[in-house]
């Protein structure tokens, strides 16, 4: 061993912060080097300085060259290698070192040491552990994986306890102490010099492995390495590094690593990888904040296929080196499946701290032995809680007292949902989607209305239950109480150390009134607001204060009201009145009004909690400024509510509610909160403003979604926060209430709070009987029968007139829509067109017997059947009957059908002579049989579009208000709704979305701002 | 404080929930139609005469047999119909129908709305009927109508019928159950507008027995009132009555019967605590006779029943018979009684009605009539209509009507009622369950 010689050669730029070390821990070693060689790349701080102190000789070269041809150049200022070096006793070898890596004494020694049995070994490297926290592991071997990514096989600041030790065959290894055989480095040409800085030992160990040599990373020999220029401690000036960007420069080198040495069968495949891997991070990048990384990723890609001649050079030269299969490095390079397993390790790991976090104490008071005593662990009894004390706990009370309850409540509801305002599921979450993002939905006459995007967000979520969009609707149905329940204890238990008491106020809110009801009369949308509202309401008792929010804040609240706006249009009507009462108010306290920067501050940070909402909601949300009072219509069918009356005992009413009997402690609880000494008075304030506003909103009608009948305000979302607001403050109220109590004489404190456990107890019996009973009957059920009868649901493109009678402010009234081969799904009711006056008017015809032209109307507009749903009115029955233009095509259970006798379709041809022909279309596509016009029975919009022979038709708006197109050649035509405006609408959304979450997100850290202590 | 607060509270409070009470009145977007369906009357079949009582105000009327559904404007007190059935928009007058073959039977029916189930109990379908069912379509659809007939001997298969647009058919009686002498017949249409009547015309050989058109009867009900049955008692050859019943549902029915007359109210023989079996036409001779002119027969019965009376007449030399039904429970209408001089019995406990009788010159005059048991009015020749008011509860009422030709029967009902529909309002939610 003695016989080897060791050349050690320092690299040096502007590395005085770390070279001291570096040089003390060079002197020190054990097995000394037999030559010190530093090499100063322009070094501006004290490097030179320091290394001329220590005695190391060094040459210094211009700033901008790469530490590959640094190494060189020292290299070349050697003397000449030893004759027959190749001889194991007789060995050179290059110890590389960098200015920011101290190495062990015994580092040398040991690398020397691994190499002597090892003859084929020619690359050998330390175990590199971290600069600051020298128990973290850094790397021992390094590899690279096919996407470019550095590839240690490590866990992020993995722990060193030796699980690793020993000598492993490795790719390659940092250059940060390998120890490298001279002859070889020569005759493999050294670092390629295209890779200035970063991913030269990866390349170098790939060259050495194709060579026929091995390279071993040994645990025995440690370092510790600053990564300087990785980690953005140090300014990278080589010349190759475009603006001076390590992660560009290092990018760039992975890709020329992968592709100047992989095979090329794998190119193509390879190149695809670094291309989507490029994109990808970029993306995070941007989620992150960080556009510069972003940039940076796809720079390094497009900066290296710029130059294909440096690439097809280096894999000429590869190719001249090697001697082996290149297929002997596949074992260190990983799989995707290791890859795969990484970062889900990775990402669980991050989850684990983010739930879990560690809240062990990171300092320990250190103990003398004086106050140990060994046998206390002995004597302290392990304490074994039974199993059964799980039963005890409040939650699990609470939670099971909501099974118990809903085994009887939910029994009609096992299945696929529908009824009160909750319309019919579609089979699967794409339908969903479609309608989302379709230009023209075949609702009634046709809509060209855009979707909501509640529709969107339900179909994405539907994916949870694999895209049946039945269970995801029954099970959201089923276990409403419970997350209802769960939502509300995260949010009560702040107030209390009672368990039993957040508990309890939990299970009154999972079955307050307003719960009940939304869940029977199947408000979706309610149910979502009460489900996260108590994870919002915190941010509200900091509303007037809206400055001491970040912006990050603001951005992130946007996009939570945006999503509570998405499924309750009133969020805006509160919004925009608590926004202007704010701003009122901010300016009323400014002393220099609207100039007063604080005032300024605050409007913006308003503003942009209303703006943001509002264009996440577009271009729906736009059509609330055209028709204000559709901010009060929930969504789906529109159901009344119940008045004023039953609001503000804080029950909403309408079908599927509580009755009137069952009073809730909700009002109750306000009132007396309200007269408290205690914080309750905080809740109970905002909760009488929401409880009267929703009583005050109860007595509002308005025209419901898809209807010309005016509808009773659902009062759901100021109930809601009036509702929550209540328990809150009954929590606080009563928390520790009983000592308060027992300290007291009986005073009205003792009787208020009798009476409002009386009332509580009260609400319970009576409305847990009327769930477990009536409530049980609701109008959302499952299973319910279809409204069309199976035979003309058949008929997909036949348009059938339903006429129903139903039940209506104690009147039996009649109503009518036209379907289009099913009943309503879900979404479809908030993107119904306008009423057709012609059609209404031929539809009262069938009833008051004037309709003589009614059947022709209806031909006209392309229906083809009426069907009058059972219970049948006599009546309407002989009238249709006698009026003529129909036929009975059957009468069933189901109700009786007639079909409208004048030939009809959604195509209606009509030749220059006036014969009229319906045609049959496939897709978008269909024959016109002679020139003519076409009719096509859908509302009018700018977008209906024929194509014949690639030339748009000639379009205009009949007499009837329908399209139709001058069609000047027989042949086939193509029908189409252009989509461009809904797609860009949709782009806006996805801008709007995109640009919110980004400014929500916290934002990434360059690794220049991570802090030592972090990078380990 | 405390107390400032309280008041502040209980002042919004209150105010608020007064000012939501003030104002919480829905504007009620539902619309609905009123209208008189248009009333349909027997046609006319080739040999008999129809003439049809109505008001001297302009009405609107079609009749069957055209494709066309326009109405043109008549002002007669009465039209005769040559052919076909005639269709009045005569809203709250009912016209009545005073069908004769002359010389040899008359009979009298209100004009009606189109019905989804009508019950006729009489006529006969033997070797002595002439009779027929005529089943009128005023709708421009076709109709598709069942026909079950009830016999003696039970119930026979429904049998459908379809009738043109705007169209009538007649059937004979004898080829719905040949050979039946007692008959019932429930008319129910599947589809269409649809109006039925029956004519019981006899004959024995070239020997006419007479003839009546069978009024159709109410829906079955537990207590039957036929107000007047005509009793000839001033000819030595009164003839007696005949009670038809028929009990449509699966249980026989015990009966109880009661006869009010200005002879006093009493219950006759052979019939109370009579057992009439379900689903035959069961026929219960009525040999009494009566001092006064007509008399009116309750019948009880512990399941619904459906009843009338058979009655021969003899009227100004002329033999006839005539089929007395039930009559539902009176109220607010206008009959027309141009040219039929009817004699109006009423029947009930407590008899109170006011009637409002317009005469030739357009004049009006009240007539309350007052009295127990049963009451009757003879309207004059002169007089155009009848209205009915002030109807005391429990009073139900018939007109008897005398010609030349024979004696004709008619309950007093509306032909046509007040009907309000709903209109239809656009509305999404009849396409979710």
């Amino acid at each position: 061993m003695s016989s080897q010689r060791v050349t050690a050669i320092l690299v040096v730029h502007d590395g005085s912060t770390w070279l001291a070390e570096v040089v003390a821990s060079i002197a020190s070693q054990v097995r000394k080097a037999d030559q010190i060689f530093a090499i100063d790349t322009g070094s501006i701080d004290s490097s030179a300085k320091l290394l001329k102190g220590a005695r190391i000789p060094v040459a210094t070269i211009d700033r901008e060259v790469g530490f590959g041809a640094a190494v060189a150049y020292a290299v070349s200022q050697l003397p000449a290698a030893i004759e027959n070096s190749q001889a194991v006793d007789n060995q050179e070898w290059l110890w590389i070192l960098h200015d920011d890596c101290v190495l062990h004494p015994n580092a040398l020694q040991s690398l020397l040491q691994a190499t002597v049995d090892r003859p084929n070994v020619v690359m050998a490297g330390p175990k590199l552990l971290g600069w600051h926290n020298r128990t973290h592991l850094i790397e021992l071997g390094v590899s690279i994986a096919s996407n470019g990514a550095r590839w240690t096989g490590l866990e992020p600041s993995e722990y060193d306890q030796g699980q690793h030790d020993g000598i492993h065959e490795v790719l390659s290894v940092s250059t940060a102490g390998a120890l490298i055989r001279r002859d070889v480095f020569e005759e493999l040409g050294g670092f390629d010099q295209n890779l200035e800085l970063f991913r030269d030992d990866v390349d170098f160990g790939w060259r050495v492995r194709v060579a026929g040599h091995a390279v071993i990373a040994v645990s025995d020999a440690i370092g510790y390495h600053a990564q300087a220029s990785a980690n953005e401690r140090r300014s990278v000036d080589v010349k190759g590094a475009f603006l001076h960007r390590p992660l560009l420069l290092d990018r760039r080198n992975a890709a020329y690593v992968l592709l100047a040495n992989s095979s090329l069968f794998a190119l193509p495949w390879l190149t695809l990888q670094l291309l989507s891997g490029a994109l990808v991070r970029a993306t995070g990048y941007l989620f992150a904040k960080l556009p510069g990384y972003a940039s940076d990723e796809l720079l390094a890609i497009g900066s290296l296929f710029l130059h294909p001649a440096e690439l097809l050079e280096a894999r000429k030269s590869r190719k001249k080196h090697r001697l082996i299969s290149p297929r002997v490095i596949k074992n260190f390079i990983p799989s995707r499946t290791s890859q795969l397993r990484a970062s889900i390790s990775r990402v669980a790991s991050e989850l684990r701290t983010r739930i879990l976090p560690d809240t062990t104490p990171q300092e320990s008071h250190v103990l003398s032995d004086l106050e140990i005593n060994e046998d206390e662990d002995l004597l302290t009894p392990i304490s074994h809680a039974s199993w059964k004390t799980i039963f005890y706990r409040p939650m699990v009370v609470a939670a099971t007292i909501v099974a118990v309850i809903s085994v009887a409540w939910a029994r009609h509801r096992l299945g696929s949902l529908s009824g009160g305002a909750l319309t019919k599921s579609p089979e699967s979450f794409r339908d969903l989607i479609n309608l989302y993002v379709s230009s023209w939905h075949e609702v009634g006459m046709g809509s060209g209305e855009s979707a909501p995007v509640w529709v969107l967000i339900t179909g994405l979520a539907s994916i949870l239950t694999f895209g049946n969009t039945h269970v995801f609707i029954t099970l959201l149905f089923l276990f409403a109480p419970f997350v209802i329940l769960v939502s509300a204890h995260r949010y009560f238990k702040k107030f209390t150390e009672n368990g039993w008491l957040a508990a309890g106020a939990s299970l009154l809110y999972a079955l307050s009134p307003i719960t009940i009801a939304a869940i029977n009369s199947g408000r979706l949308g309610v149910l979502v607001l009460l489900a996260l509202l108590p994870y919002f309401i915190r941010q509200i008792y900091q509303w007037i204060e809206v400055d001491k929010w970040s912006w990050r804040g603001i951005f992130g609240h946007s996009l939570f009201l945006g999503l509570l706006a998405a499924f309750n249009p009133s969020i805006f009507a509160i919004l925009i009145g608590a926004v202007l009462l704010s701003i009122l108010r901010d300016l009323r306290k400014s002393p220099l009004g609207y100039r007063d920067p604080f005032f300024q501050k605050r409007i913006y940070r308003r503003l942009t909690l209303l703006l943001v909402p509002f264009l996440l909601g577009a271009p729906g949300s736009f059509g609330l400024l055209r028709h204000p009072t559709r901010m009060f219509l929930e969504i789906g069918i529109s159901i009344p509510g119940g008045g004023p009356n039953l609001a503000i005992m804080a029950n909403p009413g309408g079908p599927g509610s509580l009755p009137w009997w069952c009073i809730s402690p909700i009002t109750a609880v306000l009132i007396l909160s309200y007269f408290s000494t205690t914080a309750a008075r905080r809740f109970a304030t905002p909760g009488i403003v929401f409880l009267l506003l929703g009583t005050i909103a109860s007595v509002i009608s308005v025209p419901g979604n898809g209807t010309t009948l005016n509808v009773q305000v659902f009062a759901g979302t100021f109930i809601g926060l009036a509702t929550l607001f209540s328990i809150a403050s009954g929590v606080v109220m009563f928390d520790k209430i009983k000592q308060r109590l027992q300290q007291s004489n009986v005073n009205f404190r003792h009787i208020s709070v009798a009476a409002v456990l009386i009332l509580t107890l009260g609400y319970s019996a009576t409305a847990v009987f009327w769930l477990v009973t009536a409530g049980s009957n609701s109008p959302v059920q499952s299973s319910q029968n279809g409204i069309l009868p199976a035979y003309l649901s058949v008929e997909k493109s036949a348009k059938t007139l339903v006429i129903r009678s139903y039940e209506q402010d104690s009147e039996r009234t009649l109503g009518y829509y036209i379907s289009r081969g099913g009943d309503i799904t879900l979404g479809q009711a908030d993107v119904v067109p306008e009423d057709t006056e012609v059609i209404s008017r031929a539809v009262e015809g069938l009833i008051d017997n004037t309709g003589v032209t009614s059947s022709k109307v209806f031909s006209t507009y392309g229906i083809k059947y009426i069907f009058l749903k059972k219970p049948l009115i006599d009546e309407i029955v002989q009238t249709i009957d006698g009026l003529g233009g129909f036929s009975r095509s059957s009468s069933t259970k189901a109700g009786i059908v007639w079909k409208v006798n004048n030939p009809t379709g959604r195509l209606i041809h009509t030749d220059y002579a006036g014969t009229v022909t319906i045609l049959e279309s496939k897709g978008v596509k269909t024959f016109i049989p002679s020139p003519g016009t076409l009719t096509l029975t859908e509302n009018f919009s700018n977008g209906w579009r024929v194509y014949q022979d690639g030339f748009r038709s000639a379009r205009i708006k009949d007499q009837n208000q329908l399209p139709t197109f001058e069609v000047t050649n027989a042949g086939e035509i193509t029908v189409f709704h252009d989509g461009t405006l809904r797609r860009a609408w949709i782009s806006f959304f996805i801008i709007t979305l995109i640009a919110t979450i980004v400014l929500a997100l916290p934002g990434g850290r360059r690794k220049r701002e991570i802090s030592e202590r972090e990078l380990a | 404080m405390k107390s400032e607060r309280s008041i502040l509270l209980i002042v919004t409070m209150s105010f608020v929930l007064l000012a939501s009470n003030l104002l919480n009145f829905t504007v009620s977007t539902n619309k609905f139609s009123e209208s008189y369906p248009s009333t349909v009357c027997a046609p006319n079949i080739s040999g008999l005469s129809t003439a049809i009582s109505l008001t001297p105000a302009q009405i609107q009327f079609r009749k069957t047999g055209t494709k066309s559904m326009k109405t043109k404007t008549i002002k007669v007190s009465r039209y005769a119909v040559a052919s076909q059935s005639a269709i009045f928009e005569s809203e709250q007058v009912t016209p009545v129908v005073w069908q004769t073959r002359k010389g040899v039977w008359a009979g009298a029916i209100a004009c009606s709305a189109p019905s989804t189930s009508q019950w006729f109990i009489g006529a006969t379908a033997d070797i002595t009927s002439k009779g027929s069912l005529n089943l009128v379509n005023s709708g421009l659809g076709k109709a598709l109508v069942s026909v079950s007939i009830f016999t003696e001997k039970g119930s026979l298969s429904p049998q459908e019928f379809i009738v043109k647009a705007n169209s009538y058919k007649s059937i004979p009686l004898v080829s719905l159950a040949p050979g039946s002498k007692k008959i019932a017949i429930h008319v129910e249409p599947k589809s269409g507008r649809v109006n039925a009547f029956v004519i019981d015309e006899r004959g024995k050989g070239l020997k006419a027995l007479g003839g009546d058109l069978v009024n159709p009867s109410s829906d079955p009900a537990k207590i039957l009132e036929i107000p007047a049955i005509p009793q000839q008692v001033k000819k030595k050859t009164a003839k007696p009555h005949t009670l038809r019943l028929f009990v449509p549902g699966d249980i026989s029915a015990r009966i109880s019967a009661e006869i009010r007359s200005t002879d006093g109210t009493f219950s006759p023989l052979g019939i109370n605590a009579r057992v009439i079996p379900h689903q035959k036409v069961i026929e219960i001779p009525m040999d009494f006779k009566m001092k006064s002119g007509k008399f009116a027969l309750i019948i009880k019965s512990d399941q619904p029943i459906l009843g009338s009376v058979f009655s021969k007449t003899f009227v100004q030399g002329k033999s006839d018979f005539v089929w007395s039904t039930s009559a539902p429970a009176l109220r607010d209408f206008t009959l027309a009684t141009s040219g039929l001089s009817p004699t109006l019995v009423f029947t009930g406990k407590s008899v109170r009605v006011t009637l409002e009788i317009l005469s030739g010159k357009g004049n009006t005059r009240l007539v309350n009539i007052r009295g127990e048991d049963i009451a009757t009015y003879k309207v004059s020749d002169t007089t155009r209509s009848v209205r009915f008011t002030k109807i005391a509860r429990g009073v139900s009422g018939a007109a008897l009507i005398s010609s030349k030709s024979g004696y004709g029967y008619l309950p007093l009902a509306p032909g046509s009622v007040l009907t309000k529909s709903s209109i239809p309002t656009s509305n999404i939610s009849v396409l979710n369950p």
